[in-house]
């Protein structure tokens, strides 16, 4: 049922050949512009100092999955969040117990090195990666307690909304979740529980279902 | 169709060789001088001050509109992808406080020539006969200070601008609609899957989305992009549907100028035009009257920093009322697992509601009630449900992986009004050296309790059509309230007819003069409201035009 026992398992193939940018033809020029701006991302931070960039880049990265060693299909969430914070794009509000976002991203990541300081006497981004989990989890675990001086739920907040809205504006993360990306002027013609698009792709291992493996 | 075209010509001066936007409309609009005395000055080119400008434009006033946004052109603009439609939103800064503090931007806050309406699903239910004497009827929230009936024709008249695409409606006050309902998408599937195995009625639509053409606006593409601005036009927004007509008609937009204060003269206590920045300059453009249409923040906001030796305060605010009983519609989205692939993402994500539970039931421990429509979050937002239930890393991309399994409800809670819900200047300012919004919001326990009643109907929805797991965030959707209608100025900033108590040439004619919200999306009672204002302004009951 699952397709060719050759096939790569694991979530990260559940669309086998599935390639969103393969239909970058059908996009119109003014979308097709904005995402491909996104692939070709230079490696370079314009917001954060290069300390700063470090450890970013280690905390998106933890938060997002990612491990861009190597890794030619890697989301450049550093970039983009870097490029955000540098063209001042926030959501449009803050939280009246934080600094605004661009203040907060650059004290919440220096207490992110004093801590890894005192834990492992590196920076965040030099600390082994299990301490670094360590240390982002225990702020996700303090829920609505104090981090620093500010509440630890709303640092959860802007680190997850920045990483979360950079990491699956990419094609690259789209390709993973069987999601085709713009559909101007395309539009859809199969909508419906169980259609598909002759560009779309199956779900190769539908079983997974990760919600069920987690309770 | 013909009636429609008589009255309001927007979707026939539209382009018809695939573009979507008549450039020579736009080069040849009228445009006032800042010496000129307009007939009428409207700040902001949303849903309220779009439908006013054209209708007053059709009538033969001198109008302009300023909007603080761009005039957008979808076809150069626009993109059909989530994360490059970030202009789209009111991103200055705003802050957000109290025990349920409400975050803006994407969520409900437009920007330019079309405002939200630009950027909201489409859903365009009326309100019940009901929410416009909710305090009469079940002790809580407000009665307004005029009644279902008088709203009935515009919204008749409304539902065929835009125009409406829906079954037959039960709810409220039972209704037809202009144009039949759409095909539904896997989503739509579900939920009327569910409903039905329920006994709960649910019906496709209201969304302001053609089904067939409209005058030049084509069908719909089903492309699912309806909250990145719908390139197609085939969604309506005033860009589209209220503002080529009032062009047509003499009326001029002035885009990319944002105002920072409405002046009143101190001794007739009478507005006099507005200042504006536009292009870096400061401005100031005579009226005769003036609209505020700026939304529930921004009206608000700009009232309080048009304070002056006669209103102190802030304009209209002798009694303490600018700013409160804002509101937000509790929103908690859940979310089912299908082992079927649901592709949410495919078709309009506006579909198919139920008003069920829209009224109170006296059976219920809490007053008045919710709707429930299918939302469809594309990734992005779908990543936002999935980081709600604490999942990061490599646990979250692999939850992000099941995609194209789940399918998602949202419901509408009608949130009390409260006078503590209320927006006032904070300490920061913005670009132009001005406060910015500070909004404090807090809820109470009727408000939790609808929430839960919400979460719990949606639970069982989905699990009646087949659902194994589900998955609910909480979060809140609309605005309305900050400078409401009122029978008298103790209690709100309006009149029935949207003048303001203290300033007899000044209206407001946005969403920030609703008292009560009910369970409806608010875009098309809003563009109602200001087409009653508009026609009371045309009767000559203004004290404006001499």
């Amino acid at each position: 049922m699952s397709g060719d026992p050759r096939e790569p398992r694991g979530w990260e193939h559940r669309f086998p050949g599935f390639k969103p940018l393969s239909q970058a033809g059908h996009w119109d020029q003014v979308t097709a512009d904005a995402v491909m701006a996104r692939v070709g991302m230079p490696r370079a931070a314009q917001f954060f100092t290069g300390p700063q960039a470090a450890c970013a880049r280690a905390l998106l990265n933890l938060l997002t999955g990612q491990d861009e060693q190597g890794d030619q299909s890697a989301v450049p969430v550093l970039e983009m969040v870097d490029a955000r914070l540098a063209a001042g794009e926030t959501d449009g509000w803050r939280y009246a117990d934080m600094p605004e976002d661009g203040q907060a991203w650059r004290d919440t990541l220096s207490y992110l090195d004093a801590e890894a300081e005192r834990r492992c006497g590196t920076t965040f981004a030099d600390a082994p990666e299990t301490d670094q989990a360590a240390m982002i989890q225990a702020v996700q675990d303090l829920e609505s307690g104090d981090w620093h001086g500010l509440p630890a739920k709303h640092v959860w907040s802007l680190w997850t909304r920045y990483a979360c809205t950079a990491f699956y504006a990419h094609p690259f993360a789209w390709a993973e979740i069987g999601f085709p990306g713009p559909a101007y002027p395309r539009g859809y013609k199969n909508a419906g529980v169980d259609k598909l698009e002759p560009f779309e792709v199956r779900d190769a291992q539908p079983a997974i279902d990760p919600v069920r493996k987690g309770d | 169709m013909h009636g429609v075209r008589a009255r309001n010509e927007s979707a026939w001066l539209l382009p018809n060789d695939g573009r979507r936007t008549n450039h020579r409309l736009r080069l040849d609009m009228r445009q006032f001088a800042d010496e000129d005395e307009v007939d009428l000055l409207i700040v902001g080119c949303g849903a309220g001050g779009s439908v006013l400008l054209q209708r007053l434009a059709r009538a033969g006033w001198k109008v302009a509109a300023l909007d603080a946004g761009p005039f957008w052109d979808p076809d150069t603009d626009w993109v059909s992808d989530e994360a490059g439609s970030h202009g789209l939103y009111w991103t200055d800064p705003r802050v957000i406080a109290g025990s349920d503090p409400v975050p803006m931007g994407s969520n409900n806050s437009g920007r330019g020539v079309g405002g939200s309406m630009v950027h909201y699903a489409g859903y365009t239910p009326r309100f019940h006969p009901s929410d416009f004497m909710t305090r009469t009827l079940d002790g809580v929230g407000a009665d307004w200070p005029l009644r279902y009936p008088e709203l009935r024709p515009y919204y008749e008249m409304i539902e065929q601008e835009l125009p409406v695409a829906g079954d037959r409606w039960p709810w409220g006050d039972p209704h037809g609609y202009p144009h039949r309902p759409h095909p539904v998408g896997g989503n739509g599937e579900i939920f009327l899957r569910g409903a039905d195995k329920l006994g709960i009625t649910a019906k496709v639509g209201p969304v302001a989305i053609t089904n067939g053409r409209f005058g030049n606006r084509p069908h719909c593409i089903y492309r699912g992009f309806c909250l990145q601005g719908c390139k197609v036009n085939a969604k309506a927004s005033p860009l589209i549907t209220h503002v080529p007509d009032a062009l047509a008609h003499g009326a001029e937009v002035r885009a990319d100028a944002m105002v920072t204060r409405v002046a009143v003269d101190e001794r007739t206590s009478r507005a006099t035009g507005v200042h504006y920045v536009r292009g870096g300059r400061e401005r100031f453009q005579r009226a005769a009257m003036v609209a505020v249409a700026g939304y529930s923040i921004e009206t608000p906001r700009l009232l309080l920093n048009s304070s002056s030796s006669r209103f102190p305060d802030g304009l209209c605010n002798d009694f303490d009322q600018v700013g409160r009983y804002l509101m937000v519609q509790g929103a908690p989205q859940t979310a089912g697992r299908f082992d079927a692939e649901v592709r949410m993402y495919k078709a309009p994500p506006p579909e198919v509601s139920t008003e069920e539970f829209y009224e109170t039931d006296p059976a219920r421990d809490y007053k008045r009630g919710f709707s429930i429509q299918t939302v469809s979050p594309l990734p992005i937002t779908w990543a936002e449900h999935v980081s709600a239930q604490g999942h990061w890393g490599r646990a979250l991309r692999e939850y992000m992986s099941d995609y194209v399994h789940w399918s998602c409800l949202g419901a509408l809670c009608e949130f009390l009004p409260l006078p503590e819900n209320r927006v006032t200047l904070a300490d920061e300012k913005d670009q132009y050296g001005l406060p910015v919004a500070r909004f404090s919001y807090s809820q109470c326990d009727n408000d939790r309790a609808l929430a839960r009643a919400a979460q719990s109907v949606m639970e069982d929805i989905l699990r009646a059509a087949g659902a194994d797991e589900v998955i609910t965030i909480q979060r809140y959707a609309h605005l309305v309230g900050g400078a409401r209608m009122a029978a008298d100025e103790r209690l709100g900033v309006v009149d029935r007819h949207c003048r303001s108590f203290a300033v007899p040439n000044l209206y407001i004619t946005d969403g920030s003069v609703l008292p009560t919200q009910g369970s409806a999306n608010p875009a098309l009672t809003i563009m109602a409201v200001a087409a009653r204002a508009a026609d009371h302004l045309i009767a000559g009951a203004s004290g404006g035009i001499s």
